[in-house]
């Protein structure tokens, strides 16, 4: 019996050994098991900083939105509790109230957690909170909202749902944007809800720093307008441009088209995120004829006053493979070499060259590395070392073939040569701010290098300038009373190792040449059913720029100023075989000065050559010929007046200049003087018919449209 | 009237203590912060209980003045009067937690089952000591008693209450042989729980379990058909809880079996509950985290924590303390009440204690037991501790039936 009892006796004992064991053998993990279950740390997140514009515009925040839940298993809730909730949700979101009843009562039956409404402003929650139904379950969401949708789309980047900063300036500052979460120790019930707090916060969120932008909204708007207008007038696959401060490397606006609504990163393809600005690499085409041109001054591969011949047919055949010009172009100075946007020209130059200095200079111009611009997805371009070079790799290079560049690199290489070679690092962020407004960081401009000597541009500059007149490549791109220097650039496609009869469209320009402040890039794919860049992204250029001068004061007051005075660049006139008198008279018309070299005879020599764009009012040097000028000949000076080569000259010009010597004008067609009559150096008398005809320009029409 | 000093005041007194303990861990388990997440009517659980103490005190003191030998004559009446109760309560019954065991009057309810205890017990104590020699070859009225137990059983079953199942098989042993069964027979008669035991765990213990046993049996009785039969016996439920557990039971149940043996294996499932026990209690150290303070109990973490788990509650709040003193006062009690049984001369009167306590025991040692992991999950309250009206009175009245009978026990007719 005893033994028996004695036996019942190890139950209790083997309970208090298990008991014993809970607590001190198992003791550790299990206390550990729960605090892991009992006391859970959760964050308080951070706001994230907000995102500004140049003027202190908002262009990205944060923005809470409120969902409505509801437990319909929660004890005394009443059908007509829910019904009451249902009306008054319809009533703030305009749904009818049956929608949520509907949602309530499809729910699966032990669903204790119905979603009913998202995205329910802050008074819409109001108004169901002031009902205090209890089993209503009200939760924040946090977004990030772009205040103007998708301007500066590309620059600004998106986020995702964890909100963080996926591309653009969000991904770039996600770190500053972000601040830090602080952390808040809680207790959570078993279904892992949050219960009570436990004391005060741990560690308090620092919220994100805010960010202020180069970007200029109104010129940002300008820009993204005129290029989807011109995206979609030229039917490009897709259009590039960019806006730059040339003297400090700041972004001024950046767009793409299609673009996308940063708010709903989702809603549009992925190919209307990619920011083509940054990380578009193609071959660039004639816009990198700046460094050849920049490279063959340096260099002084290019003789004063020489001329460029280039076969009738306007092709050559260089190692094989033939190089062609778009159009024949017959015999052109050095400035009609880059006017009109002569590759067969500038190959020849640039095969005086060096590969390794041309090497040297297309890396000075930041070709081949990426510019650092501080937005998220820039690609770096490629260029190939000369030791990889082919043989026809420099000539084809010179006109911008044969490497890969991206949007920004062609900008910042022409904000180099708008300041006055001095090369900035392009930038979007101008200074960060924390939440009080304590400045953390200010970027100050920096500049890469000198990418050439200050001599090398002005010599360089009028010629760009003529670019951008009525018989450059660029004439599309002129605005009147500013003076605009740039380069057009047409590109075949290249698709599948192939080059294709598909172009790309661009034109980089900087505004006002006196004292550049905007440096504008515009690229089309594919725009039809021209492709030449002049054509194409010219007019928008063009438009941008009227555009952005309208807001600019400076260039406002500018332009006023260049209309009343007429300050404009000209052509020079021939001034070969006048005499001084008569060069006197020529040049008191073209509002220039003149300089005579020597006494006496007829005009020998000028420089600038007949034909070169300069500046009203700049002097001109005529060397005379100092042989004392034959009776006969000065006799027949004095009533007959040589005619003056007027090929290539404006019609305006040609009429001033005829008009200046005595003679009488026939104007047939307009635009660029392509033949004349009688032929240059003819003497006729003064009071005598000159006829002149103009290059009929097909796409005259096109300026029109495009400045309407 | 007997002399009051004869009263047994220390068993009162454990009474008092486990019921005042009951109380406060209640109090803690449904109106602490708890309460948050429960429904009206459990949150209420405190006040229904304290109602309740009330009546069992009023029960306490009104039954000691009743003759012990109403009992004795009124057993078969009560067994009979219970049995028409169950078979109510299976008609009409109310269903509470998947078992229909309620039998109720508006929003008063008693579980019949609880009643049944104290009327089988004394039913049976009556029928097994009006009977004497109950040997291994006499088995006849061993069978009998068996059959007054079994039938409260099945009842039990049909409502679908397996907990006090369980409590009414384990009376056949414990009365059988305070009765004289055997040491082999009693032994051959809780084999079957061992072994069942063993081989949930492992099949291999429950086999070594079997041949101790049967050799245990064998040295007891040295009869060859015991031994063999007990092998046999041994050696089928081995195999019917492998079949068992490969053929029959659903995959929950199985689970449920799995949960007990390795927590981890399903720990938000099935094991969900046997790992919050643990956590519970060895969270609480050794002083407890304190009154309404513990996390696992008001945070929800428990499942029936003011029932089935109301030892967690302790152990958590209380600590090694807390829960070591409900250890010890069960112990306390059960000595005391095996002291009382052995003072009786009237074997009724000592039948009827013996059973109480081990009534007593089983609750004790299942709930205890389930709840630090030892035993499975077996759904049984903690005696005075856990909420419910109808038990807690039922076991009040059980004592009050032992106290009576200890207070009164020269009453008693040395003949019968």
């Amino acid at each position: 019996m005893f033994i028996i009892l004695g036996l019942l006796f190890l139950l209790p004992a083997a309970l208090a050994f298990q008991l014993f064991r809970i607590n001190y053998v198992e003791g550790e993990g299990l206390r550990k098991l729960w605090n892991k279950q009992a006391i859970t740390e959760i964050s308080i997140p951070a706001q994230r900083g907000n995102i500004y514009d140049e003027n202190g515009t908002l262009l990205a925040t944060n923005a809470v939105d409120y969902q409505i839940a509801l437990d319909p298993k929660i004890e005394n809730l009443t059908r007509e509790k829910i019904v009451q909730l249902t009306n008054t949700l319809g009533k703030v979101t305009g749904v009818p109230g049956s929608t949520y009843l509907k949602k309530v009562d499809e729910a699966p039956s032990r669903s204790r957690y119905v979603v009913l409404a998202k995205n329910l402003s802050g008074l819409q929650k109001d108004e169901i909170a002031a009902l205090n139904i209890r089993g209503v379950i009200i939760e924040e969401e946090f977004r990030r909202k772009y205040t103007f949708g998708s301007l500066a789309a590309h620059a600004l980047g998106f986020v995702n749902h964890n909100m963080d900063g996926r591309t653009g300036i969000e991904a770039f500052y996600n770190d500053e944007l972000k601040g830090e979460d602080g952390v808040r120790q809680v207790r959570k019930d078993a279904l892992n809800r949050v219960f009570e707090y436990v004391g005060a916060p741990k560690k308090l969120p620092r919220n994100g720093y805010s960010l202020h932008t180069t970007i200029d909204s109104y010129i940002q708007a300008i820009l993204e307008d005129e290029l989807k207008a011109g995206v979609n007038r030229f039917r490009a696959n897709y259009g590039t441009a960019i806006i730059m401060d040339p003297r400090t490397g700041a972004i001024k606006a950046l767009a793409n088209y299609p673009t996308y609504d940063p708010n709903f990163p989702g809603k549009d393809d992925d190919e209307n995120r990619r920011n083509f600005a940054i990380s578009d690499m193609a071959e660039p085409g004639s816009t990198f004829k700046l460094v050849t041109a920049i490279a063959a001054v340096e260099q002084n591969k290019i003789k004063d006053g020489e001329i460029f011949e280039t076969p009738e047919s306007g092709e050559i055949v260089i190692h094989g493979l033939p190089l062609r010009d778009h159009d024949p172009l017959g015999n052109m100075t050095f400035q009609q070499v880059i006017m009109n946007s002569s590759n067969v020209a500038t190959a020849e130059i640039a095969m005086r060259m060096d590969d390794d200095d041309f090497y040297q200079y297309a890396r000075n111009m930041g070709f081949g590395t990426p510019t650092y611009i501080d937005i998220a997805g820039e690609e770096s371009g490629r260029m190939a070392k000369p030791f990889e070079w082919s043989l026809v790799s420099l000539p084809w290079m010179s006109h911008g073939y044969e490497l890969l560049a991206t949007p920004i690199q062609v900008a910042q290489a022409y904000a180099a040569f708008a300041n006055n070679g001095i090369m900035m690092r392009p930038y979007v962020i101008d200074h960060i701010e924390d939440t009080e407004g304590n400045v953390i960081s200010q970027h100050e401009p920096v500049k890469i290098r000198r990418v050439a000597k200050e001599k090398t541009l002005k010599k360089l500059l009028p010629i760009f300038e003529s670019v951008v007149s009525d018989s450059g490549t660029g004439e599309f791109a002129q605005v009147e009373g500013l003076r605009i220097a740039g380069k057009t650039g047409t590109a075949k496609k290249v698709v599948n190792g192939r080059y294709t009869s598909n172009y790309r469209g661009s034109f980089v320009g900087f505004f006002p040449v006196e004292d550049p402040k905007y440096v504008c890039f515009i690229m089309l794919d594919e725009p039809k059913p021209v492709g030449y860049g002049g054509y194409t992204a010219g007019p928008i250029f063009r438009q941008v720029a009227t555009r952005i001068a309208g807001l600019d004061d400076d260039l406002q007051r500018h332009i006023i100023e260049n209309k009343n005075t007429d300050v404009q660049m000209v052509l020079a006139p021939s001034f070969k075989g006048l005499t001084p008198d008569m060069a006197t008279a020529l040049a008191d018309e073209f509002d220039l000065s003149i300089k005579l070299k020597g006494k006496n005879g007829l005009i020998l020599d000028q420089q600038p050559a007949a034909g070169d764009s300069i500046l009203s009012g700049a002097e001109i040097f005529l060397t005379l010929s100092e042989t004392t000028a034959p009776a006969d000949s000065a006799s027949a000076n004095a009533q007959l007046t040589t005619i003056p080569d007027l090929d290539g000259m404006n019609m305006r010009a040609a009429t001033a200049m005829l008009s200046s010597l005595g003679l009488e004008v026939k104007r047939i067609g307009s635009g660029t003087v392509f033949a004349q009559f009688p032929k240059a150096g003819a003497a006729m008398r003064p009071g005598s018919m000159v006829t002149i005809r103009g290059k009929a320009k097909s796409l005259e029409v096109l300026t029109q449209t495009s400045s309407e | 009237m007997n002399n009051p000093r004869e009263f047994s005041w220390s068993v009162l007194g454990a009474w008092l203590v486990l019921t005042i303990i009951g109380l406060v861990a209640i109090y803690s388990a449904t109106q602490g912060p708890v309460s948050e997440f429960l429904p009206v009517y459990i949150q209420n659980n405190f006040l229904k209980q304290l109602g309740f103490v009330i009546l069992a005190i009023l029960v306490m003191i009104g039954v000691q003045f009743i003759s012990p030998r109403t009992f004795l004559q009124l057993s078969y009446v009560f067994y009979v009067f219970g049995l028409i109760l169950m078979v109510l309560t299976l008609l009409f019954g109310r269903e509470i937690n998947g078992a229909k065991s309620w039998f109720g009057i508006g929003p008063f309810g008693i579980q019949s089952s609880e009643l049944m205890k104290i009327a089988t017990i004394m039913a049976v104590a009556n029928y097994l000591t009006s009977r004497r020699n109950i040997t291994a070859e006499n088995i006849r009225y061993a069978l009998t008693a068996v059959v007054f137990i079994l039938i409260p059983v099945g009842l039990v079953i049909a409502q679908n209450d397996f907990g006090t199942a369980i409590i009414f098989l384990a009376l056949i042993p414990v009365m059988l042989f305070w009765s004289g069964l055997p040491y082999g027979v009693s032994l051959f008669i809780i084999s079957p729980a061992i072994i069942l035991y063993l081989t949930v765990i492992d099949w291999k213990f429950g086999l070594i379990a079997t041949i101790v046993l049967t050799g245990g049996i064998f040295f007891i009785q040295r009869r060859t058909w015991l031994t063999v039969a007990s092998f046999i016996t041994g050696i089928l439920t081995i195999a019917g809880v492998q079949l068992a557990l490969t053929k029959v039971l659903q995959p929950h149940q199985i689970a449920r079996i799995m949960a007990f043996t390795n927590p981890s294996f399903d720990p938000t499932g099935a094991g969900w509950n046997v790992i919050q026990a643990k956590t519970a209690i060895g969270s609480g150290g050794f002083m407890g985290k304190g009154f309404l303070e513990g996390t696992q109990t008001q945070l929800r973490f428990l499942p029936e924590q003011w029932t089935d788990f109301v030892y967690c509650v302790i152990g958590e709040e209380f600590g090694f303390i807390g829960a070591g003193l409900v250890v010890i006062t069960f112990g306390f009690l059960f000595l005391r009440l095996l002291n009382i049984a052995g003072n009786h001369k009237h074997p009724f009167a000592q039948l009827v204690t013996v059973s109480v306590t081990s009534v007593y025991f089983i609750h004790f040692f299942i709930n205890v037991g389930s709840a630090t992991a030892l035993l499975p999950v077996i759904g049984i309250p903690l005696t005075f501790i856990s909420y419910g009206g109808s038990a807690f009175l039922t076991n009040t009245l059980m004592l009050a039936i032992v106290l009576n009978m200890d207070f009164h026990k020269r009453e008693f007719s040395i003949y019968r």
